[in-house]
C-alpha cells in the first residue's frame, strides 16, 4: 500500500493540475466593460463648458433684444386702448407687432440652430475622445448610461465616468 | 557622513548639468528625434473625417531641412548659424490635415460641388491663419507666419506651415497651438506642448 500512495498521490494531482489546465484554457473569454454616465460626461466636458458659456451669452443678448422690442409693442398697445379712435397709433401698432413677431421667429430659429451646431462640435470631439479611451484601456464595449433605460442597473466598480471625464479633458487640451 | 554629502554634491552637479546643456545629436538622429512622437513634438488627433498632425519644429530643424533640400554638399557653419538665429525668434510648426480615407485630398474629400471645392481653397489659402492661436503660459499669440500648401490633389493631405512670434529662447510656460476649426465644425482643436519638452530639444551637431 505504502509503494502505491506516491502514485496514487501524483495521479490526483496530475488529474487535479489537468482540470485546471483545461478550465483556464477554456474558459470563454470575458469582455472587459464599462459604463459613463453621458450627461455628467457631456456636463464636465471642457468644451461643453466653453461653447455653453458662450451659448448663454449670445442668447442672452438676442433675447433681452427680442424683450426689448416686446415691451415696445405693450407699451404701444396700452396707448392704442386708450386712444382707439387714432389711426396712426393703431398702424404703428401693427408694424410694431409685426416686427416684434418676425425678430421672434428668428431668433428661436437662430438659437436653435446655434445649439445644434454647438452639440455637433462637442459630440465630435466626445465620440472620439471615449473611442480612443477604450482602444487605449483596453474596453470590448463602454455604455452610455443616459437615464432613458438603456442601462437599468451598473456596478459602481464597472462606472468609468470619473476616468472618461479626466481623459477626454486631457485629450481637448491635446495632452 | 562625509560620503553622504560627497554623493548628494554628485548627484546635484550632475542634474544641474544635464537640465543647462541638451544634449546634441548628429544630423540623422537629430531628425528622427524631432520627428520621433514619444518625444513629444509631434502629436495628432482625428477628428470626425480628418486628421490632425502638427509638428513642433525647432529653428535648427527648419535649417537643417532647408540644407537637405537646397541639395548642398558642404555645410557652411557660420551661414548654417546665422540663418538659426534669423528663425530663433519665432515658433514655428507644420500642421497638416489629413482625410481619413486616406485617399482624397482635404480639399475633395465628402465636396459636392465645385462651389464647395473653391470655399474650401478660399478657406484655407485667405481666412484660417485668423483660426490659429499659440498660447504660452498666460500670453495668447496670433499667427504672424502662414503658408497653405497647395498640392492640387495629389495627396490626401495639406500641410500648412505656422509662425508666431516668440519672446525669449526659452519657453516660459507650456504651449498650446489651438486651431478653432470653422470649416468642419468640429470646436477647438489644440495640442499641447510642455515648456520643459521645448526647453530640453538636442541641439543639431554639424
Amino acid at each position: 500500500m505504502r509503494k502505491i500512495l506516491p502514485f496514487i498521490l501524483t495521479a490526483i494531482l496530475s488529474a487535479v493540475v489537468s482540470v485546471l489546465v483545461i478550465i483556464i484554457v477554456f474558459k470563454p473569454a470575458q469582455n472587459k466593460t464599462g459604463y459613463v454616465q453621458l450627461g455628467k460626461v457631456y456636463d464636465e466636458f471642457e468644451l461643453s463648458k466653453t461653447l455653453n458659456a458662450q451659448f448663454k451669452q449670445i442668447a442672452g443678448t438676442k433675447k433681452n433684444y427680442i424683450d426689448s422690442l416686446e415691451f415696445q409693442v405693450k407699451a404701444i398697445y396700452t396707448k392704442v386702448t386708450n386712444d382707439k379712435t387714432n389711426k396712426d397709433l393703431q398702424g404703428q401698432f401693427e408694424m410694431a407687432q409685426r416686427h416684434y413677431l418676425y425678430q421672434k421667429e428668428q431668433f428661436e430659429q437662430s438659437v436653435g440652430a446655434m445649439e445644434e451646431e454647438y452639440n455637433d462640435k462637442i459630440w465630435k470631439q466626445l465620440n472620439e475622445y471615449v473611442t480612443q479611451f477604450g482602444k487605449e484601456k483596453g474596453y470590448d464595449y463602454v455604455f452610455g448610461a443616459e437615464g432613458s433605460g438603456t442601462i437599468m442597473y451598473g456596478g459602481e466598480t464597472q462606472d468609468i465616468t470619473n476616468e472618461v471625464i479626466t481623459y477626454v479633458n486631457d485629450k481637448f487640451q491635446g495632452k | 557622513m562625509l560620503t553622504n554629502r560627497i554623493i548628494i554634491y554628485f548627484i546635484l552637479i550632475v542634474a544641474i548639468t544635464a537640465c543647462g546643456n541638451p544634449k546634441q545629436l548628429s544630423s540623422n538622429e537629430y531628425i528622427h528625434w524631432i520627428e520621433d512622437s514619444d518625444n513629444g513634438l509631434k502629436k495628432e488627433k482625428k477628428l470626425d473625417d480628418y486628421q490632425y498632425k502638427v509638428l513642433y519644429k525647432p529653428a535648427d530643424y527648419i535649417v537643417f531641412r532647408e540644407i537637405i533640400n537646397s541639395g548642398a554638399k558642404a555645410i557652411d557653419e557660420e551661414q548654417v548659424q546665422k540663418r538659426i538665429n534669423e528663425l530663433a525668434n519665432l515658433y514655428q510648426f507644420n500642421f497638416d490635415v489629413v482625410s481619413a480615407d486616406g485617399k482624397t485630398s482635404v480639399l475633395q474629400h465628402n465636396v459636392s460641388n465645385q462651389e464647395e471645392h473653391a470655399a474650401r481653397i478660399n478657406y484655407f489659402v485667405s481666412h484660417a491663419q485668423q483660426d490659429f492661436i499659440l498660447v504660452e503660459g498666460i500670453d495668447t499669440m496670433p499667427c504672424v507666419l502662414y503658408h497653405f500648401e497647395q498640392t492640387f490633389g495629389a495627396t490626401p493631405f495639406n500641410t500648412i506651415s505656422l509662425g508666431f512670434e516668440r519672446k525669449n529662447q526659452k519657453a516660459e510656460g507650456d504651449l498650446q497651438l489651438i486651431f478653432t476649426n470653422r470649416l468642419f465644425n468640429t470646436g477647438d482643436i489644440k495640442f499641447a506642448f510642455p515648456k520643459k519638452t521645448i526647453n530640453n530639444i538636442p541641439k543639431l551637431k554639424l
